[in-house]
């Protein structure tokens, strides 16, 4: 990965940093949690899961975030998050790409965790680093839901490694999953952890597969977590949005 | 040498194993092309192997047409266009005379593409039968709807891996099953379900498919969707209560609910349930076998339908057979 950072020419910074320093400070920025999007209050239904008592351990809790990265709503963004970044200098070919994005959504809570974080970080991102082509974009897209991971994408395409950049995005919403599971099912720290260390090669595996998928051959195949997402909506208790 | 490779990859496939599939050395290329006016059937086209059945129906059912390809099923390089018409104010009822059978393929794609389009205050049931996937098939589906923002749809489409019944199972396939559902010229729901020799593997997965064999969507439409939604969960809730029964064990002692330690079994039970996405219904279903999935998928359609219409609740007569 350094290897690809340095090899990267970034132009238009006018950071006055070395070009790949600002670009690795922006990956880390956009992707912390705590970058206001409101990642945390969402679980993709991982708390239906957990509340039906099938997922119930670290590994337990590794093993559902894997599905979904590899053939559920997390392959569903590395696709489209490649796509997006592909296409991010015609604005056709995104804006196609942007309403497939918002219309591949699963479920009801699935739809909203993806457009709430998506309008969150580009209006934050619009302020603190402001932008001519993420802003063009947020324009045409006329008030239309923006994906998550299509507004990642427009923000950083050409101006970091987009290898680099899919494997930030996948490690982030793993992260952010494993996270509610720590919370929810609960387990300590460490086995959070631990299963972000388990998560490790599904996350090299999803990047690796969507950076040659064709998009328009997107498709998912898990359809017991989709309805871990519908279940969410109607569970009695719940700390999360989805 | 180039030519004698031509000629393997124009070989019929080889017979499945149980001699069943018809070897072929010719691609089928078939197509039906139903446009249904207020008054009925306004067109039609039709080229084999589909062929178009116009039943009888009861006075106030709209009218129905049923969709037979005549070869029995698809292989590899095999296409079929569907395309159906519902004109402004009109409606209609397209289904399929048996469940399509999708057969081992050499490598290439049996593709058919379904195009369905609804009027103003139109009003389409699109209801084919199951596929069924055989061992080593590679099926790829592409079903676009356009819908005037007023219409009405209720649409399923079901697939299940290799012959249930029989006890087949799947350990080679490709399947795209794609949706796309445009409302009011803009894209609202898109869709897709993909298999290939990479991801087959999760047929077994615990979180993906959990060794569940017959899966089902059903799409529905209609301008107050939102408001429906209620309703669609207690029908739901009622299909599935109708068709689960406890589970036993041989010592007649109710099982411990649920199972999730043991990780490669089937589901205990049909699971399903409806979300709201884009102003749609989307219900989903995974279920162990065609015959665990049909009963209960058959009494939500029947009861959505009327719902969604105030017709009766019943389902295309060749859905019973």
């Amino acid at each position: 990965m350094t290897k690809i950072m340095a090899n990267t020419t970034i132009t238009g910074m006018a950071t006055g940093m070395n070009t790949d320093a600002a670009a690795l400070y922006r990956l880390m920025a956009w992707l912390s949690p705590s970058y206001p999007v409101g990642a945390f209050s969402y679980s993709h239904g991982l708390e239906a899961a957990i509340d039906a008592g099938e997922v119930r351990s670290a590994g337990d809790v590794a093993r559902w975030i894997a599905t979904v990265l590899e053939v559920g709503g997390g392959w569903t963004d590395a696709v489209l998050f490649c796509a997006a970044w592909r296409a991010v200098e015609d604005p056709a070919g995104l804006e196609e790409v942007a309403e497939l994005a918002a219309a591949f959504r699963a479920t009801s809570e699935t739809a909203l965790e993806t457009s709430q974080q998506g309008a969150a970080f580009v209006k934050v991102t619009g302020d603190a680093w402001p932008d001519e082509r993420l802003a063009a974009f947020v324009a045409a897209r006329a008030g239309e839901p923006v994906a998550y991971p299509v507004a990642v994408a427009v923000a950083m395409a050409g101006r970091m490694p987009l290898e680099a950049a899919l494997h930030a995005y996948l490690h982030a919403f793993a992260a952010n999953l494993v996270s509610a599971a720590v919370r929810t099912v609960p387990l300590g720290q460490t086995d959070g952890q631990r299963a972000i260390a388990l998560l490790e090669p599904a996350v090299a595996r999803a990047a690796s597969r969507a950076l040659t998928a064709d998009p328009s051959r997107l498709g998912t195949a898990a359809p017991l977590a989709e309805l871990h997402s519908i279940h969410h909506e109607t569970q009695y208790t719940r700390l999360f949005r989805s | 040498m180039p030519d004698s490779a031509r000629d393997l990859t124009d070989l019929p496939s080889a017979p499945a194993e149980s001699g069943r599939m018809p070897p072929r050395m010719q691609r089928n290329r078939g197509a039906a092309r139903v446009v249904i006016g207020p008054a009925g059937l306004a067109d039609l086209y039709q080229k084999p192997p589909c062929r178009v059945l116009f039943p009888r129906v009861e006075k106030g059912e709209p009218p129905a047409a049923v969709m037979v390809t005549t070869s029995g099923g698809m292989t590899g390089g095999d296409r079929i266009d569907y395309e159906v018409s519902v004109a402004p104010g009109a409606r209609a009822t397209l289904t399929t005379q048996a469940a399509e059978k999708i057969y081992r393929s050499l490598g290439d794609e049996a593709e058919m593409e379904v195009r369905l389009e609804v009027g103003a205050g139109g009003y389409l049931e699109w209801l084919p039968q199951e596929c069924i996937l055989f061992n080593r098939s590679n099926f790829v589906r592409h079903t676009h709807v356009t819908l005037d923002p007023t219409a009405t749809l209720l649409a399923v489409e079901a697939v299940v891996f290799g012959r249930t019944a029989h006890g087949e199972s799947v350990t080679e396939c490709a399947l795209h099953d794609a949706w796309r559902i445009r409302v009011g010229g803009r894209l609202r729901w898109a869709d897709g379900l993909s298999l290939d020799a990479e991801t087959i593997g999760r047929l077994h997965d615990p979180y993906a498919f959990g060794g569940a064999l017959a899966v089902a969507t059903v799409v529905v439409y209609t301008p107050d969707c939102a408001a429906r939604l209620e309703t669609a969960r207690a029908l739901l809730e009622k299909a599935l209560k109708k068709e689960t029964k406890p589970a036993f064990d041989a010592d007649g002692e109710l099982e411990p609910q649920p199972s999730p330690r043991d990780t490669s079994a089937a589901p205990e039970r049909l699971k399903a349930g409806v979300t709201l996405v884009s102003g749609l219904m989307v219900t989903r279903f995974v279920g162990r076998d065609t015959a665990e999935l049909r009963g209960c998928l058959m009494d939500y359609l029947m009861a959505l339908r009327a719902e969604l219409t105030g017709l009766p609740a019943r389902l295309p007569r060749v859905w019973r057979i």
